[in-house]
């Protein structure tokens, strides 16, 4: 029985890697191109470039980009959103999925608009100056709140809804109600969606160019994203700067996703219901 | 219970305290926007300026990064030691962003647009200041000078390069297969089954992209004749109905129909011009001469900037041709803003001579300034140059046409081109998308 | 609790996108500085619009296409990656990575891939004698559309498996290892237990994949345009047309009616889904 386990891990892992060329291809080719001159950029294949230009490339979008300034801003403004996120999904996707009354229901199905309404630039932007934090990256967070809440929402009651009940009524005979509760006993079991829910909102806040635009009135203020349009040259983009900017952009992600991996694992708190 | 109201109370005083630091941090970013060493405390030798000063421009990415941009915001920060927060949005969100930030009221002290009938969107009258009594009013090339007014007003500093668009050809395979340059439709059409016989791809078309089907060359020796604009303006008669929009239309037809535009037009792309052009596959191409210096990778390839030549564009629409003269991007000072003065003098230190010629060195352009005596003008346009006074024509179409949009025509076309649809259809859908948008904007008539 | 995250979610999303949709009732363009109501002229001039009904199709399509083979791809991939494998990691995050970029730059892969001349694909196709397959893949309606699902699809395989892995994850392993020891067979423990507890998991992947499905406009709009002529629009390359063309009332007008489209979609389905899931 072991042994055809391991003989069937071991064929999915070679079907797997045979596949993955699909992916590692175009990534090589991003990744190529950024080390070639402009010139032979232009082909983005993964043939290897005459000229190696790997360090002007990737010091000149360092400096052009303003990469440096860019990195905080986006840190910034990631940072906390995600976080608040996580804090307010969670704890509001529980409620919501617990309590089960036709309200929450309701707000459940609210929470759909959520995903579908686009951005409507306009009227942000004044109800911000209403407020008064118009152009401010603070006014960024509270936006990107409101606008992946509905998904984290979502997700996270997906999940909660998969978690038995009777842990909650376990831990509640044991003493602990209420937010000790949510945080002791239901917060560690959510880790994998969690871990999931961080990575995927990070990486879209992190990705985002079309709200900063928008919404920060001064170029000190640009995010990581942004940092791309230095390239776009008079008639023609320098795909090799482009691309070295793409990568510069993406690593913090994939940092983050690999650590993130761990939580992702299953993280089952054995013997959590004893018996 | 208690536990929970905590936390409630901890998350609301984070977005409290955040919503307070974010009211005062929107005032104060007065970081350097370059790496070069400006400090604020620089010998400012220039009139009354204030070392402090910020000024906002809005621009579009590409437009920004031209080096001669690049070079004066440098120098007027360097020598007044007021900063500039350049911020360039790129080209498929530029105009979104930029009216709906001056739709908010947040509108920038320096803001970087072409001319023409685009410009009105943004309310010149009330948001430019009027520089019709600018000293460096008479410094300004005639063919240029133009574009700078909307209603008569001069509202914006034409600090760009002048390109002259038209057909640019290889003159070494020409050379080669015993071409001359045609002079008119008919001998264009003949070149081009030359070039087919010879294996050599008459044109390089980048169909894909759409704009590069630049319909509007064609357009403007017909609307070159003031009264038909007007009448076209006011929707007192259509393209369907001006005959020479049908010869267009036939133009492109033949163009594709005959090979003359080679067998993968559909999916040509502009980023690929260079290397077709340059390994002598194709041995045609619309474009402006100053391409040719600015984008095409001369060290690359076979044929360098220098065996092109320059002829006008046979578009169907004229016997001889036409050539497009230059499109000037131009800089806009905001009228109502706090820092109106400083915007005005920003402006009137691009206009000096002393600070132009620096600034345009070695740029390969047509003078805009008669002051200019640094650029180079390029080979192409020096051989033309008397052409173009007899048959070019000003950028017409693309400035004045109300409604017209160099993509959304050009999709007509693309599709035509393709032949999912005739000439009528065509001209039809060009219209179409023409008149709406007219009578979205309320214009008389439509 | 419950107040506060609707309170944000309220002010700073619900109210501008409702008010937004208040422009679809005006004449709102960008060479208007009055704006008056107009009623429903908008959308009497959305009907004689004539891209409609291709954009209409082109969305079914990409939507449909994305929403079916990225679930259901992604589901048995990320049951594999659940396995004990040995490079499970490196695995996970290989898959991931087309995730992380941006539109532009899957745009840009996928054109070059897929280019007329010198593509890699058609290169491909002629060094191993199917010359008669390659043509130009982006120059003609169908496909292109079929390669515009396809970088769709690579971009977001990544997150239907992430997503599902998670839901995998949740599985609580005591359950499993109750039902082994009960004699259990792989295949049934799956079909009994891990099967109904990830339906959720499942449902949302495919809410997600058929919203963003018929959303989708970035990536047609970077590798064709929306065109040759009009031929791959969508709905959502449609709606930025019209913004770019200064209709802005229009354009909000057409988002208006994508919008409730997509609302029933999503209620009509989740009232479906309902009855896959188990909850106890």
């Amino acid at each position: 029985m072991r042994r055809k386990t391991k003989r069937i891990d071991f064929i999915c892992e070679i079907i797997l890697w045979f596949f993955s060329i699909i992916v590692i291809y175009p990534l090589l080719m991003v990744i190529i191109t950024s080390f070639k001159t402009k010139g032979e950029a232009g082909y983005l294949n993964i043939s290897l470039p005459n000229v190696w230009n790997i360090v002007e490339n990737y010091t000149k979008v360092w400096e052009q980009g303003r990469i440096g300034n860019g990195f905080w801003n986006s840190v910034y403004i990631t940072g906390l959103s995600v976080i608040l996120i996580l804090l307010l999904a969670s704890a509001f996707s529980f409620i919501l999925v617990r309590r089960n009354t036709k309200i929450c229901r309701l707000i459940s199905k609210f929470m759909t608009f959520g995903i579908i309404a686009p951005f409507a630039a306009l009227p942000t932007i004044q109800l911000l100056k209403i407020i008064g934090i118009y152009g401010t990256r603070t006014s960024m967070v509270f936006v990107y709140i409101a606008l992946y809440l509905p998904f984290s929402t979502m997700l996270f009651s997906s999940f909660i809804k998969g978690l038995p009940r009777e842990l909650d009524e376990a831990a509640v005979i044991d003493g602990t109600k209420g937010f000790g509760m949510f945080m002791r006993v239901v917060f560690p079991l959510l880790k994998p969606v969690t871990a999931t829910t961080g990575i995927l909102t990070f990486m879209w806040v992190w990705n985002d160019f079309q709200y900063p635009i928008y919404l920060l009135n001064s170029s000190s203020k640009w995010t990581l994203p942004l940092s791309v349009y230095n390239f776009y040259g008079q008639y023609q983009r320098s795909w090799n700067l482009v691309c070295a900017d793409m990568i510069i952009v993406s690593i913090p992600v994939i940092i983050l996703y690999v650590f993130a991996q761990k939580y992702i694992i299953a993280g089952m708190t054995a013997g959590a219901v004893k018996g | 219970m208690k536990k929970r109201t905590v936390l409630s109370l901890i998350i609301s005083l984070i977005l409290v305290i955040a919503t307070v630091t974010g009211c005062s941090g929107s005032g104060d970013n007065s970081e350097s926007t370059k790496e070069t060493p400006s400090d604020s405390s620089n010998d400012s030798n220039s009139s009354s300026s204030n070392a402090e000063i910020t000024l906002t421009l809005y621009g579009n990415a590409e437009d920004i990064e031209k080096p001669y941009m690049q070079t004066i915001f440098d120098l007027y920060e360097e020598e007044t030691g007021s900063t500039l927060d350049i911020v360039g949005i790129d080209q498929d969100n530029f105009e979104n962003v930029a009216l709906t930030k001056f739709q908010t009221g947040d509108i920038p002290d320096l803001f970087m647009h072409f001319g023409g009938y685009g410009l009105d969107a943004f309310n010149p009258q009330e948001n430019f200041v009027d520089f019709s009594d600018a000293e460096w009013v008479s410094d300004i090339e005639d063919m240029v000078l133009s574009q700078t007014k909307r209603d008569g007003i001069i509202y914006g500093l034409p600090y760009w390069e002048a390109s002259i668009s038209g057909c640019v050809y290889n003159k070494k395979i020409f050379d080669e297969s015993g071409i001359d340059v045609p002079t008119t439709q008919d001998e264009f059409y003949e070149v081009c089954q030359t070039l087919l016989d010879n294996d050599v791809q008459p044109v390089y078309m980048a169909v894909k992209d759409q704009w590069p089907i630049l319909y509007q060359y064609a357009l403007d020796p017909v609307f070159a004749d003031t009264e038909l604009l007007n009448q076209l303006n006011s929707n007192q008669t259509t393209y369907a109905e001006i005959p020479e929009l049908t010869d267009m239309c036939e133009f492109y037809k033949k163009m594709a129909e005959n090979g003359y535009l080679g067998e993968m037009y559909a999916t040509d792309t502009w980023d690929y011009a260079s290397e077709v052009i340059g390994t002598g596959e194709a041995a045609m191409m619309f474009v402006w001469d100053t391409w040719l210096y600015t984008d095409y990778d001369s060290e690359s390839y076979e044929y360098t900037a220098d065996d092109f030549g320059m002829m006008p564009a046979f578009m169907g629409t004229t016997e001889n041709g036409t050539f497009e003269g230059p499109n000037c991007s131009l800089m806009l000072a905001n009228k109502n803003g706090d820092n109106v003065e400083a915007a005005i003098e920003f402006i009137n230190f691009m206009a000096d001579p002393g600070n132009y010629n620096i600034g345009f060195e070695g740029i390969k352009t047509a003078p805009v300034f008669k002051g200019q005596n640094t650029i180079e003008t390029t080979p192409q346009y020096e051989e033309i140059e008397q052409l173009f006074e007899e048959i070019g024509n000003n950028s017409i179409a693309y400035q004045e046409i109300i409604g017209f949009t160099q993509v959304e025509g050009a999709k007509s076309i693309q599709e035509l081109l393709i032949g999912n649809i005739t000439v009528e259809e065509c001209l039809k859908l060009m219209d179409e998308d023409r008149i709406k948008t007219a009578s979205s904007q309320q214009v008389e008539g439509f | 609790m419950l107040i506060l995250p609707l309170l944000v979610f309220g002010i700073f999303f619900v109210l501008p996108s409702t008010i937004g949709y208040g422009y679809a009732f005006t004449d709102w363009s960008s060479y208007i500085q009055d704006i008056s109501f107009v009623g429903i002229e908008n959308f009497i001039e959305i009907f004689k619009n004539r891209t409609v009904p291709i954009a209409f199709v082109n969305t079914l399509i990409f939507a449909i296409a994305k929403t079916v083979i990225v679930t259901v791809l992604g589901f048995v991939f990320a049951v594999i990656l659940n396995r004990k494998l040995k490079t499970r990691n490196a695995l996970r995050t290989v898959y991931f990575i087309p995730a992380i970029f941006s539109a532009l730059v899957v745009g840009l892969i996928f054109n070059a891939l897929f280019e007329g001349r010198n593509g890699t694909i058609n290169s491909l196709l002629n060094t191993i004698g199917l010359s008669g397959l390659a043509k130009q893949w982006l120059g003609y309606r169908w496909s292109a559309v079929f390669v515009i699902s396809l970088a769709e699809l690579w971009r977001n395989l990544g997150y239907a498996i992430v997503i599902t892995l998670a839901g995998l994850q949740s599985v609580p392993a005591e359950y499993l290892e109750a039902a082994k020891v009960d004699g259990a067979s792989g295949w049934q423990l799956f079909k009994n237990i891990t099967l109904p507890l990830i339906m959720p998991s499942v449902n949302v992947n495919i809410l997600f994949s058929l919203i963003y499905g018929l959303k989708m406009f970035d990536l047609v709009y970077v590798m064709t345009g929306g065109g040759p002529g009009h031929d791959t629009e969508t709905f959502g390359t449609l709606i930025m047309n019209e913004m770019s063309a200064g209709r802005y009332s229009q354009s909000v007008a057409i988002n208006l009616i994508f919008t409730i489209i997509l609302v029933a979609a999503a209620i009509v389905y989740q009232k479906y889904s309902e009855r896959w899931e188990y909850i106890e």
